[in-house]
């Protein structure tokens, strides 16, 4: 038995100083030669939904951050084994020890909290949170812990040692539908325990494409068609009068094209609710003014278009319950979604 | 009765790696005149032996004596670590 273990080691050497060979004819050639840093040997790449693979980070882009990923992506972490420092013995004539140690650390961030993000196959678990110990006491009741924790981070990290079968697999998370993809910032760590060298990148999630979104409006209405002759038939003109109302709709979020990414256009239906005998809507106040009756408001129906995010909107409608005369043409905000603009803006 | 268990998790850890350290247990025992009788246990399996194991980390590489838990090394990095571990027993 001893003979197949001397045989086996002696294979391990040799399988050394084939790698060490590799890596002096690598030099030798200018190809990479192994190395213990991550950022040598570990590539990020996200898989949209749809489309192309794109990498992140990669040896031949090292050091990308704040790269903006789609939220329904996955992300994968891959290493190369074929650039990473086989073991080697720390003093002449000792025993082979790994050189490359890795521990895969990601962190969501959202507003002031950052929380490691687990399970992530085969580097970190997400052990649950033990019951709470029950009172048997008294025959009562069983009683439970006041405070509940979200479990214990437990971090598989890998040794790169293939005599023993050690290795460094590739591994993945996904965006969609979970805290991550719902992040302000994803920060990703790989960390090479041995040297302690480290690569770092951050991620930031982003609603690409069309997205449906229900939005507020408050329209400026300008009825089409009246003139002074139709004024003489009992026409009223409208002009530019408030109207509240809501848009069934969306918005896209282009990834590429940077002026379609700036004006962030959306479409749906709008409909609203005016009064184009007695405009009964006060902008100042947000209201109905008082003794509007529900038989007052007309409502109003027509495609929308708007810009930047549903804050300024464009809509042709008609209105339902004019007789005659009933177009109209609106430009309008909508408050809700300039707000959120501005609070992110002030953020910044 | 000597023996050596690899507690590793099939969730996360590559199998052949808890098999090589229990190989080299064997192998390296019975070089030395110390038959040993080596096992690797999957701790997400409901085996009698996890009584042996020290949760929740893996791979964690456990040596008995006669029912005895003699010794245990977490996530050993190189098979001297194994030849120690049963050197030792």
């Amino acid at each position: 038995m001893k003979t197949y273990n001397s045989n086996r080691k002696s294979n391990f050497a040799r399988m050394g100083s084939c790698l060490l060979s590799l890596a002096a004819f690598s030099a030798a050639t200018g190809l990479s030669v192994a190395q213990t840093d991550p950022a040598a040997f570990t590539a990020i790449r996200e898989w949209p939904r749809h489309g192309a693979v794109k990498t992140i980070v990669s040896p031949d882009l090292p050091g990308r951050s704040n790269v903006e990923v789609d939220e329904q992506s996955i992300i994968r972490i891959g290493f190369d084994t074929t650039k990473m420092t086989p073991p080697g013995a720390l003093v002449t004539g000792g025993p082979a020890r790994p050189r490359v140690h890795l521990r895969v650390e990601v962190y969501s961030s959202k507003g002031p909290s950052r929380s490691p993000i687990a399970p992530i196959p085969h580097y970190a678990d997400l052990l649950p949170a033990p019951a709470p110990a029950s009172s048997s006491a008294g025959g009562g009741a069983p009683t439970t812990s006041e405070t509940t924790t979200a479990g214990t981070i437990v971090y598989h990290d890998k040794y790169f040692n293939p005599a023993i079968g050690a290795g460094t697999p590739d591994t993945e998370f996904n965006l969609a539908g979970t805290q991550a993809g719902a992040a302000d910032f994803i920060e990703i760590r790989v960390t090479n325990l041995m040297t302690q060298e480290s690569l770092t990148t951050t991620l930031i999630p982003q609603r690409f494409g069309f997205h449906a979104k229900i939005t507020d409006s408050l329209m400026f209405v300008k009825r089409l068609g009246v003139n002074n002759t139709t004024k003489t038939t009992g026409v009223e003109a409208f002009n530019f009068g408030p109207s509240p109302g809501v848009t069934y709709g969306g918005t896209y979020l282009a990834r590429g094209n940077g002026l379609v990414r700036f004006l962030q256009p959306g479409f749906g239906v709008n409909v609203l609710f005016t009064k184009w005998s007695d405009p009964a809507f006060d902008a100042s106040t947000g209201l109905f003014v008082a003794g509007t009756k529900a038989s007052d408001i007309q409502t109003g129906i027509g495609p929308q278009v708007s810009l930047f995010g549903n804050v300024l909107q464009f809509t042709y409608g008609w209105n339902l319950h004019a007789e005659q005369k009933r177009q109209y043409f609106g430009i309008g905000v909508s408050f809700v979604n300039m707000a959120t603009k501005l609070t992110s803006l002030v953020a910044k | 009765m000597r023996q050596f268990f690899a507690f590793y998790n099939s969730g996360f850890d590559p199998e052949l790696q808890a098999q090589t350290f229990a190989d080299e247990a064997t192998v390296h025992g019975t070089a030395i005149g110390k038959p040993i009788v080596s096992k690797i246990v999957d701790v997400t399996g409901n085996d009698p032996d996890k009584s042996f194991w020290n949760p929740p980390n893996t791979i964690e590489c456990v040596t008995v004596d006669a029912g005895t838990k003699r010794e245990s090394r977490l996530n050993p990095s190189a098979l001297p670590d194994i030849d120690a571990m049963v050197d030792r027993l």
